[in-house]
């Protein structure tokens, strides 16, 4: 066969087979070898993601090189070792306060069950915010639980396997959750814009919303709780031809950097459907 | 025996894809080292291996994927498949090709990438989120693609020898 032959054969054969795959994926067929599958990569993602986060972190830190040259400069010369003492004590105290605002937040809401899961891996499409966590069926998790932090609302579980999950964030372009306006009582929808922010649709005219509003979930719908913390109006969209005045939100949680969550593990949503 | 040294590195960077790597960007923009090191492999040694990691790396990129299952390596081998072309002797050799693949490997990645995910039911994603991402990601991997062609060559140099066909 001549190599162009062959070149051409390869491709085809090969887009051919991942075509199908992704025919028979629409149908659900696929669903036991991807479990299998996920069983396999979950543990190599964490493994790996523990040897190479302090990589990545020294990395991060060369990126911001020239900035950390000027500050360190600085900081040289205002700094003595008591100063440096101080600095590891206010440490202390900083992580003592992250503690205890945990332990308050679980007080707040001691009707639910939360467990807590570390953040595997994100899904690697730019068009899609996703996130694996280490937690799955194994531990009683199901499609549709809601997925937070003690700073606010990341998510909702969107696929369950044995030992690990997805998480659908609320940047995500599919994501639409019922909020209100804390201040005001105004409500509307936050939805995801695929970027860092939010955006608070559907807020009819009239009703006011400023910058600093802190958006609250609304229960409405029944897929999440009420009381939920969204996040905090950065700007508002207020046009004249529109119905609705919508607004920039920037979620609580700080959804970029996540390393660990938690499930509420005794809501139901109303939509608690299983998986396709 | 080139695949058995491309294949883990596949593998490895498929991992950091979806775990360190995802946060990472340059200017801002989204890289995907596996698609340069796919790319490169496949202008260094051929399709052949270079399908083999697109595939590897692929399925592991889907299995960390809430999109369609195969959506990754769908795209990443129709990207491979263009990189074919610096098999063409018209081609082959010429310090520009790599700059063009990575271009148009980049670009056909995120065009596949949105056309599944469109299809699949994904509505929500405006085709105009494909120009904020992909002219990003495409200066970005400009800008990559000589050191990690460079990396790669290296390292297919001290492999043996590609295979000549007939």
């Amino acid at each position: 066969m001549r190599p162009g032959h062959r070149t051409a054969l390869i491709i085809a054969l090969v887009l051919g087979t991942v075509l199908l795959w992704l025919v028979l994926d629409s149908t659900g067929a696929t669903n036991p070898i991807r479990d299998a599958l996920t069983g396999i990569v979950s543990p190599l993602q964490l493994v790996f993601g523990r040897v190479f986060d302090p990589v990545t972190d020294q990395l991060e830190a060369l990126r911001q090189g020239a900035e950390l040259v000027r500050q360190n400069r600085d900081l040289r010369q205002q700094l003595a070792e008591a100063q440096s003492r101080l600095a590891l004590l206010e440490e202390a105290q900083h992580e003592n306060q992250d503690l205890r605002r945990q332990l308050e937040f679980k007080s707040i809401v001691p009707n639910y069950q939360l467990i807590a899961a570390e953040v595997l891996g994100r899904d690697p499409s730019q068009y899609l915010h996703y996130l694996v966590i280490d937690r799955g069926s194994n531990d009683g998790v199901r499609v549709g639980m809601p997925v937070i932090t003690e700073a606010g609302l990341v998510g909702r579980i969107s696929r369950v396997s044995s030992g690990s999950s997805q998480v659908m964030l609320l940047t995500d372009s599919q994501s639409a959750v019922n909020a209100y306006v804390q201040r005001s009582r105004a409500t509307g929808v936050v939805q995801g814009t695929l970027g860092p922010d939010l955006s608070l649709e559907y807020v009819l005219r009239g009703e006011t919303i400023v910058v600093g509003d802190v958006l609250l979930t609304s229960g409405v719908g029944g897929n999440f709780p009420r009381r939920l913390v969204i996040g905090q109006v950065a700007e508002v969209r207020q046009n004249d031809i529109e119905a609705h005045t919508s607004a920039v939100v920037v979620p609580a949680a700080n959804l970029a950097e996540l390393e660990s969550v938690l499930i509420l593990m005794n809501f139901e949503p109303d939509e608690l459907l299983d998986e396709p | 025996m080139g695949l058995y040294i491309a294949a883990p590195i596949a593998l490895l960077l498929s991992l950091a894809q979806t775990t360190v790597i995802r946060n990472v960007t340059l200017f801002g923009a989204h890289v995907d080292l596996l698609l340069l090191f796919a790319i490169s492999w496949v202008l260094c040694r051929g399709l052949g291996e270079g399908l083999m990691i697109g595939v590897i790396g692929g399925l592991v990129l889907d299995v960390s994927s809430a999109g369609p299952f195969g959506t990754a390596t769908l795209s990443l081998a129709v990207a491979i498949s263009l990189a074919a072309l610096g098999e063409v002797n018209l081609f082959q050799g010429a310090w520009y090709l790599k700059f063009i693949v990575a271009a148009g490997a980049t670009l056909l990645v995120n065009v596949v990438n949105v056309l599944v995910l469109r299809l699949a039911g994904y509505g929500a994603i405006p085709w105009a989120a494909l120009g904020t991402n992909t002219m990003p990601s495409v200066l970005a991997h400009l800008l990559l693609v000589p050191l990690v062609y460079g990396v790669t060559k290296w390292l297919a140099r001290r492999l043996e020898p590609k295979r000549v066909e007939f």
